[in-house]
């Protein structure tokens, strides 16, 4: 390697940013302080492209100089552990002759050569800066793309969905009938919680169930009943539905009270929760009064006010997809409804829910309720376009939306900033740990399989966190989406890189892949 | 342009390659045309050497040479000729008009990028056709001349005669 190759390569890996080189090293954010990290080295903060080592009193710029001092190595090693490394990022290979390798920081094997630039980086000249960003880009774009199918994975298929709809309209006509029937004024019936924000997720497994929630609103003031007769009311109606359903077609669901509404159970497939309440005439719009066995107050809440703040939270990307979808499908916006929309911060919230799922499988009572995930989550969404930006900035970003009131660690309802959802934690302390925690894993996991080059790493990588299964149906749903692509002609490869997705200018065109090795 | 009506010679062919792919090695030598290059297909993927040898008259030639093409619980990546040759398209699909730096080099990225997911998942999402499991009918229309003056000069063609 010339002096001049050397020099161009030090450019490069300069610019990786330092929470990328972190992360490969292993070390581990600090979870009450995203811009700490703990190396063995000792606790290190990282602002920008700086850092500072609290142990060695030493700080210093630039991905090079950190490895320096994460290695105790000289510069030419750590350039050539960056390159190796972190070569994915940069477009950075190694020759071919090469087999040694400095992957593990713990190794001291010294190599001979060095890594040398891409042969097809020069696609991506323009700057150093540049090169980094445009690279680095591809890389997240077609990140984003993966795990946007790996939600399409995880939602609720259409068919359940359907169903799931046809029964919410069936348990609300019966109820709103029978109201009618008995002289009552006409309930409402809506959904709320996660099927009104469009996050449901798919049961970890076969076995569980979907949660569908529904609001059963009845026109009544609070003087004139009381939590017992209004929940007792309730189940007389569904009591009388199952009946029904029984000797109709013998496919009943089973009912069961709880401890604020009563749950209607199908088939395994999903399970119903009927919450009846009342209009809370003294709070805001929205607002309803709910019962609850254990509590002799009425309780307090604001389903369709929580959405709407929801919505709110996500309203420029909403109506930029909306509108886009409406341009492909030539329709008015008005014509299209808000939940054909689904935008980066619901996806990311469906993610985020699917690897909650996972890494707290034996540790259900600690996890952190979806609740407390999606109001920090959209407390943190900035209108990120890309769904792999959005989800590592809502991770890192999370945390910081618990508040403190007196000591008290507080997840307010975004409509009742009196109401904190997060008010088991000050009894069980471990559960606010094990949620900043787990929100630093997240990162380090997402990260992680963009340290990682091929996409059966990647796929493996991400298997790992959010369900291999679920991954791989997702790769295959990307090759399925890449097959279509070529044949209608909008596949395109870059000149130089001979890269596919880079916004490349050749158009691939129809073949059909031929032939077998089991033929010969 | 990457379609013409007439046999390109090895000369515009290696132009061609020279000018899309810059970074990657052309030379032609007692008339055999030989590519060396570096594909990554796409921006998650790993990087292929990749030769392409292609003599007028003839399929082009690809093999991966590094890193060596991996197997799957046994089994061997689809869509291959033994020597693990790339096949990339049907016989009759490229002929000697075509601008291999349009054709040849996009399929193999497009080849490797399923390659890849089919590691991965077990599934090859690319389409295509296999002689003995589904003699596709455009397979056999298409192909059966080609084919026939082809086996006199490649013996491995032989061994995909649609059955």
């Amino acid at each position: 390697m010339t002096r001049d190759d050397f020099r161009r390569q030090a450019d490069l890996v300069r610019e990786i940013p330092l929470e990328v080189v972190l992360t490969s090293w292993g070390a581990a954010r600090d979870p009450r302080d995203t811009s700490r990290w703990r190396t063995e080295r000792g606790p290190l903060s990282v602002n920008g492209t700086k850092f500072f080592s609290w142990q060695a009193r030493h700080g210093g710029g630039g991905a090079i100089d950190l490895v320096m001092h994460l290695g105790g190595w000289d510069a030419r090693r750590a350039i050539r552990w960056l390159g190796r490394q972190l070569g994915g990022h940069l477009a950075v290979a190694n020759p071919p002759a090469d087999n040694q390798s400095d992957a593990d920081p713990a190794s001291n094997s010294r190599s001979t050569s060095s890594p040398t630039l891409h042969p097809n980086s020069h696609h991506f000249t323009r700057s150093s800066q540049g090169r980094y960003t445009m690279a680095n880009e591809a890389q997240r774009q077609q990140m984003s793309r993966l795990l946007e199918h790996a939600v399409q994975i995880l939602d609720i298929p259409d068919a359940l969905y359907e169903e799931a709809v046809a029964k919410h309209e069936e348990v609300g006509n019966w109820l709103e009938d029978h109201d009618v029937l008995q002289g009552r004024r006409p309930p409402e019936i809506y959904p709320q919680g996660s099927f009104r924000l469009g996050t449901v997720i798919r049961p970890l497994t076969d076995k569980d169930e979907y949660d569908i929630d529904l609001v059963y609103l009845r026109d009544i003031k609070k003087g004139s009943t009381n939590q017992e007769r209004l929940k007792q009311e309730a189940g007389d109606h569904l009591k009388a539905y199952v009946a029904h359903t029984e000797k109709a077609n013998g496919d009943a669901p089973k009912l069961e009270e709880g401890r604020r509404c009563w749950t209607l159970t199908f088939n395994g497939r999903f399970h119903m929760d009927v919450l009846p309440a009342i209009p809370d005439a003294e709070g805001l719009p929205g607002s309803i009064l709910i019962t609850d066995c254990d509590l002799r107050e009425w309780q307090h809440s604001n389903p369709i006010g929580y959405a709407e703040w929801f919505k709110l939270r996500m309203r420029t990307i909403l109506l930029e997809k909306r509108a886009a979808l409406a341009a492909s499908l030539r329709a008015s916006q008005e014509d299209v409804p808000d939940w054909k929309v689904k935008t980066p911060l619901q996806r990311a919230v469906q993610l985020l829910k699917r690897h909650r799922d996972l890494h707290f499988q034996n540790d259900h009572d600690d996890r952190p309720v979806s609740i407390i995930i999606t109001i920090l989550a959209a407390k943190a969404y900035n209108n990120q376009a890309d769904l792999y930006d959005a989800v590592i900035a809502l991770v890192r970003d999370m945390a910081k939306y618990i508040e403190y009131r007196e000591g008290v660690p507080w997840v307010p309802n975004p409509v009742n900033p009196k109401e904190n959802f997060a008010d088991k934690w000050q009894k069980h302390p471990q559960r606010e740990k094990k949620c900043r925690e787990w929100l630093t894993k997240v990162e380090h996991d997402l990260i992680g399989a963009m340290s990682v080059t091929g996409i059966p790493k990647v796929v493996e990588a991400l298997g790992r966190s959010m369900g291999k299964n679920t991954m791989t149906k997702a790769a295959e749903l990307f090759g399925r989406e890449l097959q279509l692509q070529r044949v209608s002609g909008g596949l395109t490869i870059a000149v130089g890189s001979g890269m596919l997705l880079a916004g490349g200018n050749i158009k691939v065109k129809d073949h059909t892949f031929f032939g077998n090795v089991e033929d010969a | 342009m990457w379609k013409t009506h007439k046999t390109l010679n090895l000369a515009v062919q290696a132009a061609h390659l020279g000018k899309r792919f810059p970074d990657a090695h052309v030379d032609i030598k007692r008339s055999q045309l030989t590519w060396r290059g570096r594909v990554t297909p796409s921006p998650l993927s790993d990087t292929y050497l990749v030769r392409v040898t292609y003599k007028i008259g003839r399929r082009p030639d690809v093999k991966v040479l590094e890193p060596a093409l991996e197997s799957r619980d046994g089994e061997k990546p689809p869509h291959l000729f033994p020597g693990e040759r790339l096949c990339l398209c049907l016989p009759g699909e490229w002929d000697g008009g075509m601008v291999m730096a349009d054709t040849t080099i996009p399929w193999i990225a497009e080849w490797l990028l399923h390659y890849e997911i089919w590691l991965a998942t077990g599934e090859w999402c690319g389409g295509g056709v296999h002689p003995s499991i589904t003699p596709g009918r455009k397979a056999h229309n298409d192909s059966a001349a080609e084919l026939k003056r082809r086996r006199r000069s490649r013996p491995w063609d032989a061994q995909h005669r649609p059955r």
